[in-house]
C-alpha cells in the first residue's frame, strides 16, 4: 500500500511496474522509521513499553481529531474549530458530570456537543454556501468564548473514577485513550477506504460540479464530514477531560492546526480529493514520536515548536517537488 | 531568409517516448498555416515548443532567420509569439479589461492601475474582435465564445508576430467565426503569420492558406490549401478511408419517452416544449448563448426550474437534483467535460463507476472486483485506448475522456440520453466512434437529445432538430426538410 493512495474509490494511481516502488510516497514512513531508528540507538528509554504507551497516550487526541480532520480535508474542506470543540465539549462534559449525570450520558452529551457544532459547520457550509475557513474559524471563536461563559471562566474538576479512566485508564496494558483513538483511526480508515460513503467523500473533493452532475448527493457528504469531524472533536474532549481529571476552558488551544499538520503531512491535498487514512496515521505518528524525542532529549520548549514547523514545511515541501516531478513526466 | 518562423527537424521525447520527430515548418508573414491531426498527433506539443513551455531535443528554430531558443513562455511572449490557448488561461473573477491586459496594466507613476486609460484601451480591444460586452464587466459572466475572443484580444493587444490559435473556433458558432475570419484578414494584412490549429475541417479550408497534417509525432504532408481535398486531408490524418462520416441508422420510433412543456428557467429560457420519441435523435441548434445547455441543465435538476413540466415516459418529473433525474433514467454528459464532467486525477474506472456506487457496492462496501469488471466492459465497448482502467483520466486524450463520460453515463442504463457538445475537442476517427455509438443507443431504444455548435454534425445524426434563439424555442425542423441555410437563418433570425 502507498501513503498517498488518493481516492479510494478504486485505485487511482497510475499504473506501475509490479515492483517498482514509487519512492517518493514513502518519504513520510522512510523519516519516521529514521528518527525510530535514531532514537533507539540515541536514548535507553525510547524503546522501552512504558515510554512507547506513554506516546500512544500523548497522541491520542490528536490522532481522534486528525481523523476527523482527514475527511474534511479530502472534501477540500477544512475544520479550524476542532481545537475549540473539544473545549467546549470537555466543559459541558464536567458541568454535566457535577451535576450527577450518570458517566455514559455524559460521555453522551460531551460527542452531542461536537455533532452539533459540526452540524452547524456542515449547514453553514452548504445551505449558505460559506466559505469552509471561515465558517470554521468564527465556530472556533464562539466555541471558545462558549467554553469560558458557560463555566464562568473556571476550571471544572472532581470528577468519577469512573470517568477519568477514559483519558488515564488501562485495559491490560494498554490506555483507554490509545485504544480508543486506534478504534477511530481504523474504523475511520475502513469507512474512507472501503464504503460508498467514502467513495462519494474522495468524489466531492476532487471535483464538486462532476460529483453533483454525476448524482452523487454532495450536499449530504459535507454535511457528514463536518459531523463527523465535531463528533471526533467532541469524544477528544471527553477524552481530554478525564485524561486532565478537569475539564478547562482553555484546553487544546492550537490542537487544530497539529492535527491538520498531521493530514497534510500524510499526503492529504488541501486542494482536495487526495489523502487517507492510512497517510494520516504516519502524520500523527511522526508528530508524536518527535515529540517525544524532543522530550527524551531534553531540548526547550520552544525549539518544540520550531522543529514541528520545520517538519511540516518539509513534509509538504517534498509532496509539492514530487507532484511537479509527476506532472513533468 | 523572407520566411517569419522555420522549424527544421525539430524533435522531443518525453521519458523515452518520442512525442515529436523530425518536424519541418515554415510560415510566411501574412500567411495562415492550418495544422490538423488526431488528438496525440502533436500539434498541442509543437506548439508548446513555440511557446517556450517545452525545449527541444533536437532541430533548430529560426525566427526571421535568427536563431530561436526560449527558455521559458517569457522568452517566447517577448519574442512576439502569443498563444491562444484551447484551455482557456483567463481570471475569471477580474474585468475584462484586466484580463485583455494581464500583466501589462497601465500604470501610473505610484503604481496604481489607470483605470480610464485601461478601459479606454479594452473597448478599442473589444471593436477589433466583435465583442459587444462592456470591459468593466466580470469575466465570469461571459460565454465560453465571448472568452475565447477576450482571449483572442489579449493576444492582439500584444503586438504579436506570430500568433498561434489552438482550436480556437472549437466553442465559437456561426457569425462568431465568420467575425473570426474577418479578424484573421485584419492581421494577415498586418503581415503578422498565423498557425491554426483546428479539429474543424470546413474552418481550416476557410481560413488557412497552406494546411499540415500531422500524424505521430512527425509532418506527414503539407500543401497548398486547394491542394487539399477534405477527404484527402482526413485520410491522411488517421491513414485509413472512413467510408461513412455520420452512420445514420433506420430506426422505426417507439413511445415518446421525454416531453417537455412550456419549460422556463429564470431569465435564461422560457417557453421551450418537445417532445423525443424512443429511438429518436433531437438535436438542438443554436448560437452560442441561446440557452441550449440550460435547458438541458434544467430537465437534470442542475438549474432551477421555474415553470412548466417534464414528463419521462409519461410520468411526471420534478428535476430537484442531478441524482433524482438519474433515478428517474436522464443523463446529461455536460458541455465542459474538465469541469462538470470528469474528475481528472482520478481513475478510469473511478470515474466510470460514479454514478452507481450504490451499485458496485454490497451493504455500502465498494466492490472493486464490480468496479473493475464495469470499466473493463466499458472500454472495451466503447475503445477507450488505454493500458488499464487505472489510468489517470487527465493523462487521456480528448476522444478518451468523452469515452470515459459516455461510458458512465451509459452505466445508469438511462432511457433518456442528453449530450451537450459531445464531439468538442474530439479528433475524427474517435468523433465517427461517438457518432456510431450514439447511433446505437438510439437503435437499443433510448431518447437522444443532442445539443452541438457543429451544424454539419447536426444535420447527420439527428431525426430532427429544434433550433432555439435567445432563450427561445423559434422552429423545428424534419430531417426531409434539413437544410445549413433554413436552421441558420432560424437560429439568427428566428
Amino acid at each position: 500500500m502507498t501513503l498517498k493512495d488518493s481516492a479510494r474509490l478504486g485505485d487511482v494511481a497510475a499504473p506501475r511496474k509490479r515492483f517498482a516502488v514509487d519512492f517518493s510516497d514513502l518519504t513520510v514512513l522512510i523519516v519516521f522509521l529514521a528518527i525510530v531508528v535514531y532514537l533507539t540507538l540515541s536514548t535507553a528509554s525510547f524503546m522501552s513499553t512504558a515510554n512507547l504507551l506513554a506516546i500512544l497516550v500523548a497522541t491520542s487526541l490528536i490522532a481522534v481529531v486528525a481523523c476527523g480532520q482527514t475527511f474534511v480535508i479530502i472534501t477540500g474542506g477544512i475544520d479550524l474549530s476542532s481545537g475549540s470543540v473539544v473545549a467546549l465539549a470537555g466543559v459541558v462534559t464536567g458541568m454535566a458530570l457535577q451535576a450527577h449525570v450518570p458517566m455514559p450520558l455524559g460521555v453522551a452529551i460531551g460527542v452531542g456537543v461536537g455533532v452539533a457544532c459540526g452540524l452547524f459547520n456542515g449547514l453553514a457550509v452548504t445551505f449558505l454556501g460559506m466559505n469552509p475557513f471561515i465558517v470554521t474559524l468564527a465556530v472556533m471563536a464562539m466555541a471558545r468564548g462558549l467554553a469560558f461563559i458557560l463555566p464562568g471562566g473556571a476550571t471544572i474538576f472532581g470528577f468519577d473514577d469512573s470517568f477519568d479512566q477514559i483519558g488515564g485508564g488501562l485495559i491490560g496494558p494498554l490506555p483507554i485513550a490509545g485504544i480508543i483513538s486506534l478504534a477511530a483511526l481504523l474504523v475511520g480508515a475502513f469507512v474512507l477506504g472501503k464504503t460508498v460513503f467514502g467513495a462519494e467523500v474522495y468524489a466531492v473533493g476532487g471535483n464538486r460540479e462532476a460529483a453533483n452532475m454525476t448524482g452523487i448527493p454532495v450536499r449530504r457528504t459535507l454535511i457528514l464530514v463536518y459531523l463527523i469531524s465535531g463528533a471526533l472533536a467532541g469524544l477528544g474532549g471527553v477524552i481530554l477531560t478525564g485524561r486532565l481529571d478537569s475539564a478547562q476552558p482553555i484546553a487544546a488551544q492550537g490542537l487544530e492546526l497539529n492535527a491538520i499538520a498531521a493530514v497534510v503531512i500524510g499526503g492529504a491535498s488541501l486542494f482536495g480529493g487526495r489523502g487517507s487514512m492510512l497517510g494520516t496515521i504516519l502524520g500523527v505518528l511522526l508528530i508524536g514520536v518527535i515529540n517525544n524525542g524532543l522530550t527524551l532529549h531534553n531540548v526547550e520548549p520552544f525549539w518544540v515548536q520550531f522543529i514541528q514547523g520545520a517538519v511540516i514545511f518539509l513534509a509538504v515541501l517534498f509532496d509539492s517537488l514530487n507532484t511537479k516531478r509527476k506532472a513533468a513526466g | 531568409m523572407s520566411d517569419l518562423l522555420a522549424m527544421e527537424g525539430v524533435s522531443k521525447s518525453f521519458v523515452g517516448v518520442p512525442v515529436l520527430t523530425d518536424v519541418s515548418l515554415t510560415v510566411v508573414r501574412g500567411e495562415v498555416l492550418g495544422i490538423v491531426g488526431e488528438n496525440g498527433a502533436g500539434k498541442s506539443t509543437l506548439m508548446k515548443v513555440l511557446a517556450g513551455i517545452h525545449r527541444t531535443d533536437a532541430g533548430i528554430i529560426r525566427l526571421e532567420g535568427k536563431t530561436f531558443e526560449p527558455g521559458g513562455p517569457g522568452d517566447a511572449i517577448r519574442a512576439g509569439i502569443k498563444v491562444v490557448h484551447q484551455e482557456l488561461s483567463l481570471f475569471p473573477d477580474r474585468t475584462v479589461a484586466e484580463n485583455i491586459f494581464a500583466g501589462a496594466l497601465p500604470r501610473t507613476g505610484f503604481g496604481t492601475v489607470r483605470q480610464g486609460q485601461l478601459m479606454r484601451d479594452a473597448r478599442a480591444v473589444l471593436a477589433r474582435v466583435g465583442l459587444n460586452v462592456a470591459a468593466s464587466a466580470k469575466l465570469r459572466t461571459l460565454s465560453l465564445a465571448q472568452r475565447q475572443l477576450v482571449e483572442i484580444g489579449r493576444a492582439l493587444s500584444q503586438q504579436a508576430r506570430i500568433i498561434i490559435m489552438d482550436e480556437p473556433t472549437a466553442t465559437l458558432t456561426g457569425h462568431e467565426v465568420e467575425f473570426l475570419k474577418g479578424v484573421i484578414a485584419g492581421l494577415k494584412a498586418e503581415g503578422v503569420g498565423i498557425i491554426f490549429i483546428s479539429h474543424h475541417l470546413e474552418e481550416v479550408f476557410a481560413i488557412c492558406d497552406r494546411v499540415a497534417v500531422m500524424r505521430d509525432g512527425r509532418c506527414v504532408d503539407i500543401r497548398p490549401v486547394g491542394a487539399w481535398t477534405e477527404d484527402a486531408m482526413v485520410q491522411v490524418m488517421v491513414n485509413r478511408p472512413i467510408d461513412k462520416f455520420f452512420p445514420k441508422l433506420d430506426i422505426a420510433p417507439g413511445p415518446v419517452l421525454i416531453e417537455v412543456e412550456r419549460l422556463a428557467s429564470d431569465r435564461r429560457f422560457h417557453d421551450v416544449s418537445f417532445q423525443v420519441k424512443a429511438g429518436e435523435i433531437y438535436g438542438l441548434a443554436g448560437l452560442v448563448g441561446a440557452g441550449r445547455t440550460e435547458v438541458l441543465k434544467t430537465i437534470f435538476g442542475a438549474l432551477p426550474l421555474t415553470a412548466g413540466m417534464v414528463r419521462i415516459a409519461g410520468q411526471d418529473h420534478r428535476p430537484h437534483s442531478p441524482r433524482r433525474s438519474l433515478a428517474a433514467g436522464i443523463v446529461l454528459t455536460p458541455e465542459d467535460r474538465k469541469a462538470e464532467g470528469l474528475v481528472l486525477p482520478f481513475s478510469i474506472r473511478a470515474n466510470i463507476g460514479m454514478s452507481t456506487l450504490g451499485k458496485l457496492a454490497r451493504f455500502g462496501v465498494m466492490s472493486r472486483r464490480a468496479m473493475v469488471q464495469l470499466a473493463d466492459q466499458s472500454i472495451r465497448r466503447l475503445r477507450i485506448r488505454t493500458t488499464s482502467s487505472a489510468q489517470e483520466v487527465r493523462r487521456l486524450s480528448g476522444g478518451n475522456q468523452q469515452k470515459v463520460v459516455l461510458a458512465r453515463a451509459m452505466s445508469v442504463t438511462p432511457r433518456v440520453f442528453m449530450l451537450d457538445e459531445p464531439t468538442r475537442g474530439v479528433d475524427v476517427g474517435a468523433k465517427v466512434e461517438v457518432y456510431t455509438l450514439i447511433g446505437e443507443l438510439a437503435a437499443a431504444g433510448a431518447a437522444i437529445l443532442i445539443v452541438s455548435s457543429d451544424l454539419l454534425e447536426l444535420l447527420g445524426l439527428c431525426d430532427r432538430i429544434g433550433v432555439m434563439r435567445a432563450g427561445r424555442l423559434v422552429g423545428e425542423v424534419d430531417r426531409s426538410d434539413f437544410s445549413q441555410d433554413r436552421i441558420m437563418s432560424l437560429a439568427a433570425i428566428g
